[in-house]
């Protein structure tokens, strides 16, 4: 995660965009373009919704960047525009962005035989459709855990609510994951008794 | 499975993995960087300035709410400014500033319809998830001396929608943005910041 406390570069350039430099604007879209749209494209899964999950919220980012607090923490504030730009997409548009090149992946991982390569590829198949079905809430978890690495206290601070509930409701996921892919995994242990 | 936790772990990290931004984006969300040219003062509206700005806002709504009786002729699909000013100003000889880089929204295209004695030239826009319309007419000369700056603004806010107004040299402009909930995000289809505003206000 970017460093939570600004530094003064950072403070610096914030300030320029609050005066209306374009310049400042750029390089604060350089800075921060792919921490956004990583989480938009995640979250939506698809890339011409991630497009348009950025641009609005870089769009609010510029629009409201003269009402950000200098001392807050700007990166908690820029997740949460992008959390709610997130969140505003309908539903039923989003899936799962395909894999770059899951063959690749598959192939450069330490399979042990051409049987649980397949069995692998089944699993991730199904982790896929799995992850499809949770609730939007839970996906941005999800994203803001495996995406951007954050933290309990980080993701908590920009979801609003207690480190606690994020540890619960983490679990709660993994278990639930966990027990919808325990038909592949019994299976999977079957191929290799 | 004995590694099945890590191997979700592992799963998810995968799946969910950073992917780098497209350098598309930024083009589309460039901004303008034309500077202003906006008068800070206000103006008594001239009563032909209201007549036409009236008119722009009952075309908003007509195009807005309900659409407009469409004929291919007059209409343009283009994200190209340039290629949108020449057809607006061949069609209708209505001169839009469009600028020449992309702008903060995406151009979706253009038409012209007309209404009474006016043509309304009719410009459209995507910007994040919202839509914005820009129409534009050029008023019947009357002899009334127009600034070259932004004057006479209104707003006027229905529902979901929020029209902007003004008059800029000889044309009325109105733009019909259903992003309310950012009201200045209209002003960064043109400009590069938001002071235009300030006159709208």
């Amino acid at each position: 995660m970017r460093a939570i406390v600004l530094e003064e570069s950072d403070k610096e350039l914030i300030e320029a965009c609050r005066r209306g430099d374009p310049d400042a604007f750029r390089a604060l879209f350089e800075l921060h373009k792919d921490q956004v749209y990583s989480v938009a494209l995640r979250y939506s899964g698809d890339a011409a919704i991630a497009q348009d999950i950025a641009q609005e919220t870089f769009l609010k980012l510029f629009t409201r960047i003269g009402s950000f607090r200098g001392d807050a923490d700007f990166s908690s504030w820029l997740y949460r525009l992008v959390v709610n730009s997130c969140l505003d997409q309908k539903r039923k548009t989003r899936r799962l962005a395909p894999l770059l090149d899951e063959a690749i992946a598959i192939l450069q991982s330490p399979a042990i035989s051409a049987l649980d390569e397949v069995v692998r590829t089944e699993l991730s198949h199904h982790l896929r459709s799995v992850l499809e079905d949770l609730a939007d809430d839970q996906r941005m978890l999800l994203v803001l855990r495996y995406t951007q690495g954050l933290s309990y206290d980080e993701i908590a601070l920009i979801l609003d609510t207690s480190n606690g509930t994020i540890a619960s409701r983490l679990n709660r996921i993994h278990r639930t994951l966990e027990r919808r892919l325990s038909r592949f995994a019994t299976r999977k242990d079957r191929h290799h008794a | 499975m004995p590694d099945q936790t890590s191997w979700l772990e592992a799963e998810l990290a995968r799946q969910f993995c950073p992917v780098s931004a497209p350098d598309a984006l930024w083009n589309r969300i460039h901004e303008q960087r034309r500077p202003l040219r906006v008068r800070p003062e206000r103006r008594p509206m001239a009563m032909g300035s209201v007549a036409a700005i009236a008119l722009l806002i009952v075309a908003a709504g007509m195009f807005w709410r309900m659409g407009v009786t469409r004929d291919p002729s007059e209409e343009i699909t283009s994200d190209d400014p340039r290629q949108i000013r020449s057809w607006v100003k061949a069609k209708s000889n209505i001169d839009i500033p469009l600028p020449d880089q992309p702008t903060l929204g995406r151009l979706l295209g253009a038409r012209i319809i007309r209404l009474q004695q006016y043509s309304v030239a009719v410009v459209n826009y995507r910007v994040g998830s919202e839509s914005a319309t820009l129409l534009v007419t050029d008023r019947p000369a009357t002899g009334e001396s127009r600034s070259p700056g932004h004057t006479s603004p209104r707003i006027k806010i229905t529902g979901d929608t929020a029209l902007y107004s003004w008059s800029l040299g000889p044309d009325d402009y109105t733009i019909a943005f259903s992003g309310v909930k950012e009201p200045r995000a209209a002003c960064l289809l043109c400009h590069v910041n938001t002071p235009a505003l300030m006159v709208l206000r």
